[in-house]
Order: C-alpha cells, then structure tokens, then sequence
C-alpha cells in the first residue's frame, strides 16, 4: 500500500486500521459516507467501495436505515485447541447452536472407506448439521464416524451436546487431527442453508481425528462462512 | 463421460463446473479441458521456508522481488514489534511461483536494527529464514497465523486474477529463540492453487 494505491484500498486500510485500534469501536456506526467523503476529499463512489470490502471480510455490517457498523471481532474457530466447536464459541460469549438435518447409519462405500480405514461393507454415521451462532448460521458440518467407534449414538441427542463432548462420554480422547483448509462455493442447496449466495465463497474444512490408539473415529468436512470467522493457527520450529 | 458414468450432461456440467473453480480442472479454448494438477500444500506449521517446502514437494519454484526497501513502522507495526512509532523497518515483498503459477504475495517486515545490511542478500534466490539463522543466528521458532478470506484488489494483476475474486488472506507473526518480535507477514495466497494444511496435537483439558 502506498500512496500510488488506488484510493478506495487506502480508504479500506485507514478504516481497518482504526477499527483495529479501536478508534471505531465494535458496535458503534462508522462516519457515513458524506462524512467521509469530505473528510477525505475522495468520491462517494470510492468510499462505498471500501465499505463494502470490509463489509465483506465481516468487519463492517450495514443496518437499514441506520448506517454502517463495526461488528464485534469474527469468531475464530482455532485450527489448534480442539474444543469442539461448541465450547469454542462460548467460550467468545455467543449462543451457540446446531441444526441436525440429518442423523443417518449407511454403508462406508469405497471412498470414505479408505479415508477412515475401514471396510467399505462397514457401517458409519453420518451426520449433516448447521451450527448457529446467536441463531445464524455459520458452518455447514458433515461427520463420517465408524458405528463401531459410538455405539449407543442413535440415542444421543445431538442438539444437546456438542461430539466432543460425546466423546469425552465414551473415554476417547482426540490426540491428532490432520486439516486441510481450501476456498469453495457452495452449490445452491447448501449456499441457502448458510444463507448466503452461491456466488460467496466458503472456508472448506476437511480433517481426520484419531483417538488415543491411533483409531480413526472421525472423518469431517465443514463448511464455514468467511465472513463470520477467521481461523487461527500456532506453530512451532519442527526437528 | 456420460457415457462412462452413466449421468446425464447437465450433471456432468455441474461437476466439471465445480472442478475448475477449485482449481483442479483447467479449461483451454479449443482445446479441451485438462488436469491441472494438484495444489502446492501450504503447511501452516514447521515453519519451513517457501523455498524449502516447495523443493521438498518436489516443485519447480521461483521468486520475483517487488519491493524491498526501508520504511518507518506506523502505529500498528510499531505495537508489534514493540518500537517507537517511526522506527526503521524493511519491506521485503516477493511473488511467488511453483511448477511455473503464480501462487502468492508475501509481504515481510523486519527490524532493520537487528539486520542492517540484510540488502546484500539476493532474496529473488535466497530464503529470508536461511539469512536470519544462518548469517546472523536468529532462529525462527514460533509463531501464530491468522487466516482470512478477502476479496483480491490491487494485488488481482500480479496474483493474474480478476478483480473481487475470493482470496486467502494470512497475517502471520514469528518470534525468535528468545521470544522475541522477527518477523510479520502478510501473504495474500491464491485459493485455486494453494491448499493450507495443518497438523497438530491437541491440547486437551485434563
């Protein structure tokens, strides 16, 4: 960025950085457009321009009739501490929720088979679900777990607790999950669920989580929303 | 195809459709579509160099210098690296390909204190974490990254995208062996052709 920059990303940044700061605190409305313009001596249209990308990234929100606001901070989901995502999220002060769509038993079949190291033949639980936080939607969730991994849970009420909790119930302790974090769009199904636009791209999550065996009881793929959250990741020299 | 899978065309459509997007598949007018092989796996712990993780990929790298210059640290990157505000910093900006695509802008700051004449180093060719260990022993150890999604602006030309396309955006801080502030990064990262991998033991409460 420098002064080269076309002047609707300078805008962008100067708003960033005092929403960073503070200067604009979470909650309270921006100057509005006008304002900004005049204090900038830039045109309307680049100012609109600016807003609307932080608009996208999640760190402004536009009210009807009211203006524009800054949000409070994204949620953001640790790729590391693996809390489950429920505990994650209260821990941020949201209500959290989760929408059961589905809660099936089929047949592995070939592919998800070799992703959990089973026998095709063997049966798994798949689980479809939307998770809320404050009653939006957030992520799009689907769970293959090996039947043989959680035997009793066709009568666990899923809507209760969260599968990390589930797991706890029945001793097993995640000890390594592997991730991989790519950009989708959502077909227009599950676009609709989310409550956004096909167009709108997702974080799609794929990962593995193993007990303390070294058994694989997990196979995830989610779905989440760019806007509402942002991951975080440590790391550490390795060797 | 519909032949092979028995499907109709439209649903073929829609799964090629979906396979470009995401980068897999290629679409060459007049010439059919083509495998574009897979994505270069960006791993978001180790802390090894662009350089030594595409070699080990097995991956044809380059770098191309964008910027490298001293700036004075304004109020954000004053906090981060604990300075006065006006502090002496360098920007070193790089794009970066493998097997011949451009794959990301990464933008480093570091203390020019600490480096004073770190500009004697080719970093067209050079790691920047290979200088820092190995010509003035600082080590990179630690670090947290946090990632984002971002609609690609100025950087949509050098990135060789359209305007607003969806991005990935990270910001990263890495902290030497004494726990000290050595480097932020920022890395605007195509999605098509870049997958963020993560590994990790959990911490679990007792």
């Amino acid at each position: 960025m420098n002064y080269h920059s076309p002047l609707y990303l300078q805008l962008r940044e100067v708003i960033r950085s005092k929403i960073e700061s503070g200067e604009y605190p979470p909650g309270t409305p921006i100057p509005s457009e006008n304002a900004l313009a005049e204090t900038y001596g830039i045109h309307r249209l680049s100012v609109r321009s600016a807003i609307s990308a932080l608009i996208y990234e999640g760190l402004l929100k536009s009210v009807q009739g009211k203006g524009v606001y800054v949000t409070s901070r994204k949620d953001e989901r640790d790729l590391e501490t693996i809390g489950g995502f429920t505990q994650t999220m209260e821990q941020l002060g949201h209500k959290s929720s989760a929408k059961i769509l589905i809660k099936a038993t089929r047949e592995a079949g070939p592919y998800y088979a070799s992703l959990l190291k089973i026998d095709p033949h063997d049966s798994v639980y798949y689980i479809k679900r939307v998770l809320c936080s404050d009653g939006e939607p957030y992520s799009l969730e689907e769970l293959y777990i090996p039947t043989t991994v959680l035997e009793n849970l066709p009568q666990v009420d899923l809507n209760v607790f969260s599968m990390y909790q589930i797991y706890e119930f029945y001793g097993i302790r995640i000890s390594r999950v592997w991730e991989r974090l790519e950009l989708e769009e959502l077909d227009p199904m599950e676009a609709r669920l989310l409550d956004i636009d096909s167009s709108f791209a997702v974080m799609k999550f794929q990962g593995l989580s193993y007990d303390q065996h070294g058994r694989i009881v997990e196979y995830a793929r989610t779905y989440t929303r760019g806007d509402k959250c942002n991951f975080s990741v440590h790391y550490q020299r390795e060797g | 195809m519909c032949e092979m899978w028995s499907c109709n065309r439209s649903t073929l459509r829609s799964a090629i459709n979906r396979l470009v997007k995401s980068g897999e598949l290629e679409v060459r007018p007049g010439s059919g579509i083509y495998y574009s092989g897979d994505k270069y796996r960006r791993k978001l712990q180790g802390l090894k160099s662009f350089e030594e993780e595409t070699t080990l990929q097995g991956r044809p790298h380059e770098s191309r210098l964008l910027a490298f210059e001293k700036i004075e640290s304004d109020k954000r990157l004053s906090r981060l690296f604990r300075v006065t505000l006006g502090t002496q910093l360098w920007h070193l900006s790089r794009l970066r390909f493998a097997d011949g695509r451009v794959l990301q802008i990464e933008s480093s700051y570091f203390l020019v204190e600490r480096f004073p004449d770190i500009d004697r180093f080719d970093f067209a060719r050079d790691s920047l974490y290979r200088v820092f260990e190995q010509e003035y022993g600082v080590v990179p150890t630690q670090g947290e990254e946090r990632i984002s999604t971002t609609r690609v602006g100025e950087e949509a030309e050098l990135l060789e995208l359209p305007n607003e396309t969806p991005i990935f955006r990270i910001e990263s801080r890495t902290y030497d062996q004494d726990g000290a502030m050595l480097e932020y990064c920022r890395v605007m990262i195509r999605p098509d052709r870049v997958m963020l991998i993560s590994r990790m033991e959990t911490r679990l409460a007792e």
